[in-house]
């Protein structure tokens, strides 16, 4: 046992022998472009699951029965129904499994919990993702969203609900 | 070199993929060939990124578009300013995108979507590319494999290296590695760090509630930097974790710092990689 750990070659670690990754909490304007990222790549994932719904809607537009009208509103609810899935599903397994969506990831930011610094659970995603933003963020007229440009702990009103923040690391 | 290649292809061996090898520290990793899931994610992102772009550079396009307008319609033009204007407008986005792929394949291996699933772009005889590959394969991705997807869907089932029609022809292939998609998990150390460190150590097991009761101490000194208020914590800490490790972290020279932080990422990694085969998190 002790030759194997003699053999083996001398650690040299890179700076000064004490490792380090800086982390900060992240700016606004660095989340916000994540976000961004983030509705794009959303778009493009729910297109083929609502371009069929878009047919038809359009093709329920032009029927003057009363099963039109029906039509219509099946296909509008389904629409929100895929809208609100993908979301869960996107945001929840990135958070669980990665610490970010691939927007975040892009840019250094990470999304943890505020008291073990763990990755978010997907109940969690959820009251932050939709109660928290959706719910709270709207009902404040989006000064949920603006706390973060003002606090200096960077926490938005989605943050300070459901107990996460999103720091920036630099390596 | 390319015909060689495409010949031991139709022999049916595998030589191509004991070519591709990467040497990392003096060991030679065999490298596998990109997943079609990852690659299609991969491309999802960085699609995210230029559409994202895009919608950014719509901004100046509205200002510049509305100006070249008035000229056109409200003076008596002929409606070419604002041809010139959306074709300026075309033109840019063309060489942004370009520019984006051939950027970041060539400098730094992979797209930022590859980078974040753990991709990487080389060639095919495990050098990383040339120049004219990068643009080689560009120009084929886009007049080519993402118009006619068809073609590049049948040259990635068929061919051993998982090639689309423009890696075929400028000689590329995506390899994938689950440690460099790992890499971005670290939060506490640099993965190199980490790894430098745990191959000198026999690591002791550590319960599961010590686990998370040092990562509730450790988020507070590391990710908040609460070390000042925290020092006698962290000391009582260190001395547990010195303990456990039985003289090691004294032999390899280990400060405290590094010895609490290399531990963090270690209960870190243990709780990511716990939820990893649960798929789901409590909490």
């Amino acid at each position: 046992m002790a030759d194997q750990f003699q053999t083996a070659a001398p650690l040299n670690l890179n700076v000064n022998a004490t490792p380090q990754v800086a982390v900060e909490p992240a700016g606004f304007w660095r989340r916000f472009l994540a976000s961004f990222i983030d509705n794009i790549i959303v778009a493009v994932i729910q297109l083929p699951l609502k371009i069929p719904l878009a047919i038809v809607q359009t093709a329920s537009m032009t029927t003057e029965s009363g099963g039109g009208m029906v039509a219509y509103l099946a296909s509008m609810f389904a629409s929100t129904v895929v809208y609100f899935v993908v979301l869960f599903f996107y945001f929840g397994w990135f958070y669980v499994n990665k610490g970010a969506t691939p927007g975040k990831m892009v840019l250094d930011l990470r999304v943890l919990r505020e008291d073990t610094g763990t990755h978010l659970s997907y109940w969690r995603t959820f009251g932050r993702e939709f109660v928290g933003k959706v719910v709270l963020g709207m009902a404040t007229l989006g000064v949920g969203y603006l706390l973060a440009a003002f606090r200096e702990d960077k926490k938005a009103l989605h943050d300070l609900a459901f107990g996460s923040r999103v720091v920036r690391i630099r390596k | 070199m390319g015909a060689q290649d495409m010949q031991n292809q139709d022999n049916g061996e595998i030589t191509g993929l004991h070519r591709s090898q990467e040497v990392v520290e003096g060991i030679r990793i065999r490298l596998e060939p990109a997943p079609i899931l990852k690659r299609t994610i991969a491309a999802a992102i960085d699609m995210g990124i230029l559409g994202a772009a895009s919608y950014g550079a719509l901004i100046p396009l509205i200002f510049l578009g509305g100006m070249s307008a008035a000229l056109d319609f409200g003076m008596g033009g002929k409606g070419i300013a604002t041809i010139i204007v959306i074709g300026l407008y075309v033109i840019a986005l063309m060489v942004a995108f370009h520019y984006y792929y051939i950027y970041f394949e060539y400098n730094k291996g992979a797209t930022p979507g590859k980078k974040l699933m753990g991709l990487k772009v080389i060639s095919v005889d495990g050098k990383r590319l040339t120049k004219g590959q990068a643009i080689y394969r560009e120009i084929v991705r886009w007049y080519l494999d993402a118009i006619f997807l068809i073609p590049a869907a049948i040259s990635i089932m068929v061919t051993q290296r998982r090639q689309r029609v423009g890696d075929v022809l400028a000689g590329t292939m995506v390899v994938y590695s689950k440690s460099r998609e790992e890499s971005q998990q670290f939060i506490y150390v640099k993965q190199e760090d980490y790894r430098a460190i745990l191959a000198h150590l026999q690591m002791p097991t550590i319960p599961g509630d010590v686990r998370r009761s040092y990562l509730i101490a450790a988020n507070r000194a590391f990710l908040m930097n609460e070390q000042m208020q925290l020092q006698s914590e962290l000391s009582q800490w260190s001395a547990y974790f010195r303990g456990l490790l039985t003289g090691q972290a004294e032999r390899l020279e280990l400060n405290d710092t590094t010895v609490l932080r290399f531990m963090a990422e270690h209960c870190f990694q243990l709780d990511r990689k716990e939820t990893e085969q649960k798929g789901w998190r409590n909490g």
